[in-house]
């Protein structure tokens, strides 16, 4: 058995090299049935061999060219059907050409396209990141260590150069955090990492930490390549944002919702399994008339909509989407073989955030819609988010609530509501100073942030008040989570004036469908905290009605 | 006589032929192959083929009418037919389904693992 599969694999080898040599004969084929009868109706050579092109290639070691050949075919069977009008030749001989750039690049790129897939699959468990710190103040680094810790990093530190050497020959941190000033010199802490990062096929990330916040000292952590720059003091705040960009935990691919709007089902089926296989949602409307009845529910990230449809543009589309105030930030892309400048800008102009032109490959959708969906969710969070938590505010906080309790309700499931609030909070602005409150709040919504699950949603209610909607959670489980989250809040030690002290905090919790009222239901969790005051602070109440099952 | 499986095989590409040929010959299967639906239907007469595998998409005769033309000859009445095919929409699969289809594979289609699939296919048929 072995030596057959091995005739068979070599046999395999020789059919592949011989499609190989036929492979320039067969294009020029295509290209010729294309230049003689363009697009009509008489032309069925161009699409037959087009067809067989799409059928083969990828048995014989060309996966890619298949399949922009089998989307060109896809193309081919929406013209023959007469469903696009705009679309005609100009795409087509694109399409022609590149085909010949994709089998130029040679055979077997499917096998990295696996590969890229892989990677941005996305990751099953958080699991615990090591951290090296390269710090000779011992003190602060303790401090950080600390810190850091709370938010479930492993910190080793390192208090110099040598050492910091010995301990990555041993083990490689995710993440090295390093003071740019040693004992060694002053710019020690660069120099050691710029060696550190010489050769290295894939070097540790880097953040740089200095008392000397100079143009030179950032331009220096640049050049070493460094990730991120923070001053002494060090904002935990900002180190720990900084880590979650580092580490990819912020955003997932995963966590992209992509809605497709073409009036060609086919095209529309092949982009959506395209990001799916990356590891994105996608939901699919062939018709933009249904786009109002699809976004409350979907709510995309991003919307890729073809520029031409047979009974409503893209362009007339998004301008209907822009006179809703809900969906004036939502982004939206065309995909378009649209080449004029021009056009493309009056496009612009009513609303579209960005251009995707026809035809396009696999890996360059992936890679265009993640990170236009990235940076336009950033861009959102800054719009909806507290400027010093990083929670939802306020006004976000009751519209993502409305929307969670109704569909707890759909399904039948208990939602928990949560109000925190901090207490003696006043004393602390008092006798510390706003700066020192100010920490105090970072530090619960960081904490908030860390200890949540996937979908619970933490937001700033208020000055020293935080929200926490906790979906599929009964009441009893959310007291047990939300105790346990307040004794860990209660040990962290902040420090004012070499004095030390705790801060607590108490909260009340209300279920749905208890209180089957979004009002009721906060009214309920605060009328809970307030019972949560009264009987003494740093503790948590359920609501009564909310503890029945 | 062995007992290899008899499949009338219908495809019009030379080379795709020739690796499905590759892949399913010391697998169990002996392949009558055909280059057009109606060299097919002149096999046939004197042929009782296990399986039927057609190219869906071919010049002259398609892979659909290929099969309504073999259909008509008593003994294929029953046989089963899986039809090779760019995958597309589901409504397709769904139409080949309701000829009579007991699967479709898709194209490209790995030779390496061709026979397993025909035969995980043949499997499901009898369960």
């Amino acid at each position: 058995m072995p030596d057959e599969k091995m005739t068979k694999a070599e046999k395999l080898i020789a059919l592949r090299t011989r499609f190989r040599s036929e492979l320039p004969a067969r294009l020029d084929a295509i290209e010729l049935a294309w230049q003689k009868d363009k697009l009509t109706t008489q032309n069925e050579e161009f699409y037959r061999l087009v067809h067989s092109l799409a059928g083969s290639a990828g048995t014989f070691g060309y996966a890619k060219l298949g399949e922009q050949a089998h989307v060109l075919e896809l193309l081919l069977q929406e013209l023959k059907v007469g469903a696009t009008e705009h679309e005609q030749a100009e795409p087509i001989e694109q399409f022609v050409t590149n085909l010949r750039d994709i089998m130029l690049l040679g055979g077997d790129q499917g096998d990295k396209e696996e590969i890229f897939f892989h990677e941005e699959s996305p990751v099953a468990t958080k699991k615990q990141h090591l951290i090296y710190l390269l710090e000779d103040d011992i003190n602060f680094a303790e401090e950080l260590l600390n810190q850091l810790e709370y938010f479930d990093y492993r910190v080793e530190i390192f208090d110099n150069v040598q050492a910091l050497h010995d301990g990555i020959a041993s083990q490689q941190p995710d993440v090295l955090l390093a003071d740019i000033h040693l004992p060694e010199g002053a710019e020690a802490g660069s120099q050691a990492v710029s060696e550190l990062r010489k050769g290295a096929t894939s070097p540790i990330p880097v953040i740089f930490i200095s008392a000397l916040n100079s143009w030179q000292n950032r331009l220096n952590a640049v050049r070493a390549g460094s990730q991120a720059f923070l001053s002494k003091p060090v904002n935990i705040n900002a180190l720990l944002e900084q880590l979650d960009e580092i580490l990819g935990e912020s955003l997932q691919a995963s966590d992209f919702r992509i809605l497709i709007v073409d009036d060609s089902e086919l095209l529309a089926e092949h982009y959506a399994n395209v990001l799916e296989a990356a590891g994105m949602q996608t939901q699919i409307i062939n018709e933009p008339s249904k786009l109002l009845d699809v976004l409350p529910e979907f709510r995309p990230d991003l919307i890729l909509m073809d520029l031409y449809m047979p009974n409503c543009s893209g362009v007339e589309a998004a301008q209907v989407l822009r006179q809703h105030m809900t969906y004036i930030q939502l982004p939206i892309v065309f995909l378009s073989t649209e080449k004029a400048l021009e056009k493309q800008l009056d496009a612009l102009y009513v609303g579209g955030d960005d251009f995707l032109q026809k035809p396009i490959s696999n890996t360059h959708l992936v890679k265009a819609v993640k990170c236009r969906a990235q940076r336009f969710r950033e861009l959102t969070a800054l719009m909806t988010r507290d400027g010093l938590t990083g929670l939802l505010n306020h006004i976000n906080l009751k519209l993502t609530l409305e929307r969670e309790v109704s569909q707890a309700l759909r399904r039948s499931s208990s939602l928990s509501f949560v109000m925190i609030d901090i207490d003696n909070f006043k004393s602390v602005n008092d006798g510390y100073g706003h700066p020192t409150g100010d920490k105090v709040i970072k530090s619960l919504a960081r904490l908030l942030c860390q200890r949540l699950r996937k979908g619970d949603i933490a937001a700033r209610y208020g000055g020293e008040e935080f929200a926490l909607i906790l979906p599929d959670t009964e009441g009893q489980v959310a007291y047990d989570l939300i105790d346990a989250l307040r004794k860990q809040f209660g040990q962290l030690k902040y420090t004012y004036n070499n004095n030390e002290f705790n801060v607590t905090f108490s909260a009340g919790i209300a279920t749905c469908p208890a209180h089957a009222d979004m009002n009721e239901l906060i009214a309920a969790a605060d009328t809970a905290l307030y019972q949560a005051k009264q009987a003494g602070r740093s503790q948590v109440v359920v609501d009564k009605d909310s503890l029945k099952k | 006589m062995s007992n290899d499986l008899v499949v009338l095989y219908i495809e019009d590409e030379s080379d795709i032929r020739e690796v499905t040929e590759f892949a399913l010959e010391d697998e169990g299967f002996e392949l009558v192959s055909c280059e057009l639906g109606s060299q097919a239907i002149s096999q046939a007469q004197e042929l009782k083929p296990d399986l039927l595998l057609l190219d869906v998409m071919m010049p002259g005769m398609d892979g659909p009418s290929t099969l309504k033309k073999l259909r008509e000859f008593p003994h294929l009445a029953n046989t089963p037919v899986i039809f090779m095919t760019a995958k597309v929409q589901a409504g397709e699969l769904k139409e080949y389904e309701d000829m009579g289809a007991i699967g479709t594979i898709g194209k490209p289609f790995d030779p390496m693992t061709l026979a397993d699939e025909i035969r995980n296919l043949l499997e499901r048929n009898r369960a």
